[in-house]
């Protein structure tokens, strides 16, 4: 017995516990099984079909994902001749990783976080930045026409809406006075939650988060129509499997950022005090974040519902002729609000 | 903005010119509300195929089968046969009768139009599994049987709604 004790001590030690269950890997790939589900079945009801049905039709084709995903693990990796294979292997596995690697500093709860930082805005919002240079690289290893072209329109992409997003986070950071998030979601329950105090800003970054990770109409970059699968081209097996789980990935992490500096962080749940310590310092406001993120996740995927794809010069015309002013004009009202605070 | 919305819609090319940006918010609300009604009430036209299927109209021309007492052996439907699917025999000695092979045949209804006894009709079924090339060419006694209706389908009349496109009744096969 006591080696089952030690194990769950293991399991239960907080590092672990992050970084391998919640809000780790474990749960990220619950959360990307669950979120590929729910976007084909959200096209098919919007569409006028079904979607996913033929696994198991009373659970709406739920087990779906997971035949896929034993699809993708039993599947033969080939790796062409032709491709640079250090970065073609790397690449995926790394952005991968390092999509992933935000969830350092974002905490769940005000005790729940692996390292404690002044700075862990800054942090998290630099390392989003790395992932679509390891996407650049893979589609320049690969040696293919598709990989190429996918990667251009995404180095295209890239210097558009990392600037927008690096600028609402800065607006909202000048909001709050502050680069911790602790603290921002500390500003947000002593005084209103950020999406009512500059919702531009928030309206600017869902926007710039949907054009970074290829949701509809900015799903540019791996069009399936146009360039196969964009940078991914030439991957099979496991490696597509991840290649295709980065952008949600990116996208699970984009979001909790989105749910720390505009819905309030763990506001609703995380005040409740039971006495228990896990039940009140992991799940309750870790259970509300997460439930937060969802839920922007889901609108995200909504989209492709209803768009179609925007052509690349668009893209780009819309953000930097109207988003990168958005963004601006975003910074100006936080300075309008921190005034007003400062007034009243 | 007043005078767009009056002016031409689609003679401009460019976007920016057809529509001011409230327009355009305008536009994207439109689409998204519309996605998230669909979303709430979905009108779903997909006919779950091997499980449902639509009952024919009169005269589909189907798999093709053979009344071997009508049949007076004049060969006008292997004649006629534009992909010389249909072949006659001799089933016994002077007694010429087709046979016909599913790997050539397109459903052209020629030979059916041609018989002058009326021994070839269309049954309405068009969708039979061969487990080999081999069993796509009939002999006379798989020739003369009608195809059997899978078990375990529904069977819906396919009905055309003005409001929903399409709609698909269902037909008590009692």
């Amino acid at each position: 017995m006591a080696i089952v004790e030690r194990l769950i001590d293991l399991i239960l030690w907080p590092p672990l516990f992050y970084y391998i269950i919640f809000p780790g890997l474990i749960f990220v790939m619950i959360f990307e099984m669950f979120l590929i589900w729910s976007e084909r079945k959200i096209a098919g009801r919007v569409q006028m079909r079904y979607g996913p049905l033929e696994i198991a039709p009373r659970l709406a084709g739920a087990p779906q994902l997971m035949a896929d995903l034993i699809r993708y693990a039993l599947q033969e990796v080939i790796i062409p001749r032709t491709v640079d294979k250090l970065p073609f292997v790397i690449a995926p596995i790394a952005a991968f990783v390092i999509a992933l690697m935000p969830l350092l500093v974002t905490p769940f709860s005000p005790t729940f976080l692996p390292v404690t930082t002044e700075g862990s805005i800054l942090i998290a919002a630099a390392l989003t930045t790395i992932p679509p240079l390891l996407l650049i690289l893979a589609g320049w290893a690969s040696n293919n026409k598709f990989s190429l072209v996918g990667s251009a329109r995404e180095s295209f992409l890239i210097a558009t809406y990392e600037i927008i997003i690096l600028l609402v986070i800065a607006s909202m950071s000048f909001l709050y006075g502050t680069l911790d998030f602790l603290k921002a979601v500390e500003a947000q329950q002593a005084l209103l939650w950020g999406i009512i105090l500059n919702p531009i800003a928030a309206i600017t970054y869902f926007v710039a988060v949907m054009m970074g990770t290829s949701r509809f109409p900015f799903e540019i970059a791996e069009a399936e129509s146009e360039i196969v699968m964009g940078a991914f081209t030439e991957y099979s097996g496991i490696m597509f499997g991840l290649a295709m789980g980065i952008s949600y990935a990116r996208m699970f992490v984009y979001n909790i950022i989105f749910v720390l500096l505009f819905l309030g962080g763990w506001s609703p749940l995380g005040g409740i005090v039971t006495g228990n310590y896990i039940l009140d310092s992991i799940i309750l406001p870790g259970a509300s974040v997460a439930i937060k993120a969802v839920i922007i996740s889901l609108l995200m995927v909504f989209t492709r519902a209803v768009y179609g794809r925007y052509r690349i010069d668009h893209a780009l015309k819309g953000g930097w002729g109207f988003w990168f002013i958005m963004a601006l004009v975003s910074i100006g009202l936080s300075a309008a609000v921190v005034y007003l605070m400062e007034v009243f | 903005m007043a005078e767009t919305s009056a002016g031409p819609r689609y003679s401009e090319r460019n976007v920016e010119e057809r529509m001011g940006l409230l327009d355009k918010a305008k536009m994207h609300a439109k689409a998204l509300s519309l996605g998230m009604l669909r979303l709430a009430r979905p009108q779903r036209i997909t006919l779950r195929y091997p499980l449902e299927r639509p009952v024919l109209s009169e005269g589909y021309r189907g798999m093709i089968v053979l009344n071997n007492d009508k049949c007076i052996g004049c060969s006008l439907c292997a004649r006629v046969c534009p992909a010389a699917a249909m072949k006659m025999f001799n089933a016994a000695p002077k007694k010429l009768r087709p046979v016909i092979n599913y790997e050539r045949c397109i459903f052209c209804g020629y030979c059916v139009d041609i018989c002058p006894v009326e021994a070839l009709y269309h049954v309405p079924v068009h969708d039979l599994v061969f487990e080999n090339r081999d069993d796509m060419v009939f002999d006379l006694e798989t020739f003369t049987k009608e195809p059997e209706e899978p078990e375990h389908v529904r069977k819906v009349r396919v009905v055309i709604d003005e409001e929903k496109g399409l709609r698909y009744v269902p037909v008590n096969s009692e």
